[in-house]
């Protein structure tokens, strides 16, 4: 149940107080000091980590919760994009790392405070972190990932100190703390609204706020769809923000988000048509930057464990089947890099080229050794939400495996259906694309190239790379840990679990005077660093 | 029996009927969710790890680990006290989404609905009196247009020409100005709560944002309504009683109004609350177009997710409203021609 807060009725009660005195002004605000930001989908919950929250929830809740530290930003064509190498410090002012890189030490800010005034505690910090691997949300298994998992491993040395214990030298510990599935909380607060059956209070927090970041939630609507936020005045983890007030507008049809912002009425969007972006750099107006996604992959990705896809000659013959360029070019509007065409792999980043390209002679002669000379056939199955690409690339694999005998049906399911196809791995062919949370070769491979959970489109499960993860993510030498991660690319290259077509670019299209663009490692929008120029 | 005892007695069997084909509707909807493929669990673990454990773990919290049955009577006990589940899209109980939602869609059906009558039956009369007149067929062929265009084309056309291009229109995104905010909300209906709040500007703007969705609408209906009324028409000029009315020298507007409109009234009456009823769920692209926080896209996009109980939800409410609309038009069918009493 929702109960409206106190602070809701007091809110209310003013309004309706002021509403017949001053009509209209009481509530309006400035648009120069306001950014009006339009998104595709809602927001449907304010934990940063809660389960089942949209993207756009947890994009917004980056922005109304601190994390003890963040990653720092680069220029980057025109705008910034964060840099996964540089952490600063956020809501601590300072941390280090012992030696053995066993034991993290933050330091917190003496004058920083949560949203409700009263100082934040060494307290509030172990808390949040217990609740982080221990209540119920998306941050247990993310947290997980950078060997995070105990409350037992984050301790309170003095009023101001908070240490972390690793059980071993994890690289990402650190970067999952920065990330949003480590978000501080007011643990005061919180725990008031903690029960017996939900000790970590992660229904209250759902629908309110315990936070102390750049901006408080001032008002959101009923269903959903808006969400105001206004500037937090003693905020301290960073430089105080240029914009007021953020107002997130769900409008649900991209068209409608593009006529918005081209009448200047929407000054941000990060979720349009390829078609209307195009027309926007043709005619040089509103502004569109593209942003690298580093750890995103478009691919054609065969299920390993079904046949004819467990034999690697059928895999390669069918990798080096693609109307590689052409898809690129109408399916990704050439918009990115293509990820084919490689003389061979090059060092340890992952995505990267691969070294297949269109010689359909060598595909039918793959295929003749693997005893499918006459070819067979198969299905390639695609969620609806990514059709605006993936059905002109369906199209076009279709025709061109065709010419090898290879009869393709193309199953374009429901995203529920689809998940479920994924979680099955029942599915011969997808067509996906996605992205790691991380620009790091080892947890690209963790999450999409190996393991029995759903992301492993490939269902790859190959022992070599099994063997060399855990080595990778405990490496701490820069050398060695590049000579293992160049050796999985290899892997790739070899046995072909997935044809990787084309790395996308995130395309954001913003008002003109608009400065200080950051791209994030979640690819929504953060207004912290927002200014009009 | 006397009329007034039977018309109660009429509308109890109405309502006794309406009950058991409610709950086929409510078990078929349920069973239906649950048979088609897709898996809000497997949707919603969207973790790094996303394994089987919290698979289960997701299911045991979402009641989805039940037998078939248990989880049906679960539901239906819920139901009883009112509570109609969660949505695990919105994150809300299901009432308060669609007690949420419900005004937006009903403020703008009630407005285009009544924008299509008020153009419907001025032109199915016209065309009533002048069959086979060339405005007749320029009224049809009209007709034809705006039922012929999806809602979502001619949306976005109004929007194109009339925000965009002309810039005469307000954006095209809700009910209320983004930067002035929602008045205090009483009713749920834009334009009596920023009456209520005293606000003109408020209500002005609230208008202006209802002007090009319920064209959209109006547009949709207008075709049926206006066949209707003309069919109608002409079948009472055609009949006996009209031509006795004749034959005693009445004038054609006494003969109009004395039994004519009466008479034609009642397809009309019939055909709208159906039309209505249908509108009030269907105009799902016309809300996606306006960015109109209605019911339909509130079950479309619960639809897509999966998300069974909002489904479920959205059912029963659209359920209760048709048993509602075609109850209350029944009563006015009556109140316009009483050979309907109930035998």
């Amino acid at each position: 149940m929702t109960h409206p807060t106190r602070r809701d009725l007091l809110l209310g009660a003013a309004a309706g107080a002021l509403a017949p005195a001053l009509p209209g002004a009481a509530l309006a605000r400035s648009r120069e000091d306001t950014l009006r930001y339009v998104v595709g989908t809602v927001w449907n919950g304010l934990d940063p980590a809660g389960f089942g929250n949209s993207r756009e929830a947890i994009g917004l809740s980056a922005n109304v919760y601190d994390r003890l530290v963040r990653f720092g930003r680069k220029p980057e064509g025109g705008a910034f994009t964060f840099d996964f190498d540089t952490i600063e410090p956020e809501l601590c002012e300072s941390f280090s790392r012992s030696e053995d890189g066993l034991t993290l030490t933050f330091r917190l800010r003496p004058d920083a405070t949560w949203h409700d005034g009263s100082p934040v505690t060494a307290q509030d910090i172990k808390w949040s972190l217990d609740r982080a691997v221990s209540a119920e949300t998306m941050a247990r298994a993310q947290l997980a990932t950078g060997s995070l998992t105990d409350p037992a491993q984050f301790e309170v040395t003095d009023a101001r100190t908070v240490t972390v214990r690793l059980p071993r030298a994890d690289r990402l510990a650190l970067p999952n703390l920065a990330t949003v599935h480590a978000p501080m909380f007011n643990a005061r607060l919180a725990r008031a609204h903690a029960t017996e059956a939900d000790p970590w209070a992660t229904e209250w927090l759902q629908a309110n706020t315990a936070a102390g970041g750049a901006y408080r939630v001032e008002r959101r609507s009923a269903d959903g769809q808006q969400v105001v936020l206004s500037r937090f005045g003693d905020w301290r983890s960073g430089p105080p923000p240029a914009l007021e007030n953020v107002i997130v507008q769900t409008v649900p049809e991209a068209s409608t988000r593009a006529l918005l912002v081209e009448r200047g009425d929407a000054d941000l969007c990060l979720d349009l048509m390829p078609a209307d972006i195009t027309r926007f750099e043709r005619e040089g107006a509103p502004r569109v930057i593209s942003a690298a996604i580093p750890s995103g992959f478009t691919a054609l990705c065969f299920n390993t464990g079904l046949p004819p896809f467990d034999d690697a000659r059928v895999r390669r013959a069918v990798a080096l089947a693609l109307p590689y360029a052409q898809i690129f070019a109408q399916a990704g509007e050439g918009r990115g890099e293509p990820l084919y065409g490689a003389a061979a792999p090059s060092g340890g980043a992952f995505p990267q080229p691969m070294p297949f390209d269109t010689d359909m002679g060598a595909a039918a002669a793959l295929l003749a050794e693997a005893g499918f000379a006459d070819g067979f056939e198969t299905e390639l199955s695609y969620g609806v939400s990514k059709a605006t690409w993936a059905d002109p690339a369906a199209a076009l694999i279709q025709e061109a495996l065709s010419s090898l005998g290879i009869t393709l049906r193309i199953r374009k399911l429901p995203d529920a259906q689809m998940a479920e196809v994924i979680t099955a791995k029942s599915a011969p062919l997808l067509l996906e694309r996605s992205l790691a949370l991380f620009p790091s070769t080892e947890y690209f491979f963790r999450i999409f190239l190996a393991g029995d959970q759903r992301w492993n489109f490939s269902s790859w499960r190959n022992p070599e790379v099994e063997a060399l993860l855990p080595e990778a993510r405990f490496e701490p030498d820069a050398e060695a840990y590049e000579a293992i991660a160049t050796r999985l690319v290899e892997l790739v290259a070899e046995e072909v679990p997935m044809a990787p077509l084309w790395r996308p670019v995130q395309d954001i299209a913003l008002a003109e005077g608009l400065e200080g663009y950051t791209t994030n490692y979640f690819y929504k929008a953060d207004f912290r660093q927002l200014s009009r120029g | 029996m006397g009329p007034a005892a039977r018309l109660l007695a009429g509308l109890a069997l109405r309502l006794a009927t309406a009950l058991p084909a409610v709950f086929c509707l409510l078990a078929l909807t349920f069973v239906l969710m649950r048979l088609l493929p897709g898996d809000p669990v497997s949707l919603m673990a969207s973790n790094p790890g996303g394994d089987a454990a919290e698979r289960a773990a997701l299911a045991a919290r979402l009641g989805l680990d039940a037998p078939l049955a248990e989880q049906f009577g679960g539901w239906l006990a819920a139901l009883a006290r009112g509570d109609l589940g969660r949505s695990v899209v919105t994150g809300q109980p299901v009432a308060a989404d669609l007690a949420a939602r419900l005004p937006a869609s009903l403020e703008l059906t009630l407005c285009g609905f009544g924008l299509a009558l008020a153009a419907a039956l001025p032109c199915g009369l016209w065309a009533a009196r002048h069959p086979g007149s060339a405005g007749d067929h320029a009224l049809r062929l009209l007709g034809a247009c705006g039922a012929a265009l999806p809602g979502f084309v001619s949306g976005l056309m109004l929007v194109l020409v009339f925000y965009h291009g002309l810039g005469w229109a307000p954006d095209p995104t809700g009910r209320f100005d983004l930067f002035a905010g929602p008045p205090p909300r009483v009713t749920g209906f834009a334009l009596i709560d920023t009456l209520l709040a005293g606000d003109t500007a408020a209500f002005r703007d609230a208008a202006a944002r209802l002007v090009l969705p319920s064209l959209t609408l109006a547009l949709f209906v207008f075709a049926p309504l206006m066949r209707v009324t003309r069919g109608a028409l002409l079948a009472v000029f055609a009949s006996d009683y009209m031509l006795n009315a004749r034959a005693l020298g009445l004038t054609r507007r006494q003969r109009l109004l004395t039994w004519g409109l009466g008479n034609a009234a009642v397809p009309v009456l019939m055909v709208s609350a159906t039309l209505f009823g249908a509108l009030l769920g269907a105009s799902v692209l016309v809300e996606t177009v306006f960015t109109w926080p209605g019911v339909g896209r509130y079950a479309v996009e619960a639809l897509q997710a999966g998300d069974y109980a909002a489904v479920q939800g959205f059912v029963l409410l659209m359920a209760g409203l048709f048993v509602l609309i075609t109850l209350v038009a029944d009563l006015a069918a009556l109140a316009l021609d009483a050979r309907m009493l109930p035998a």
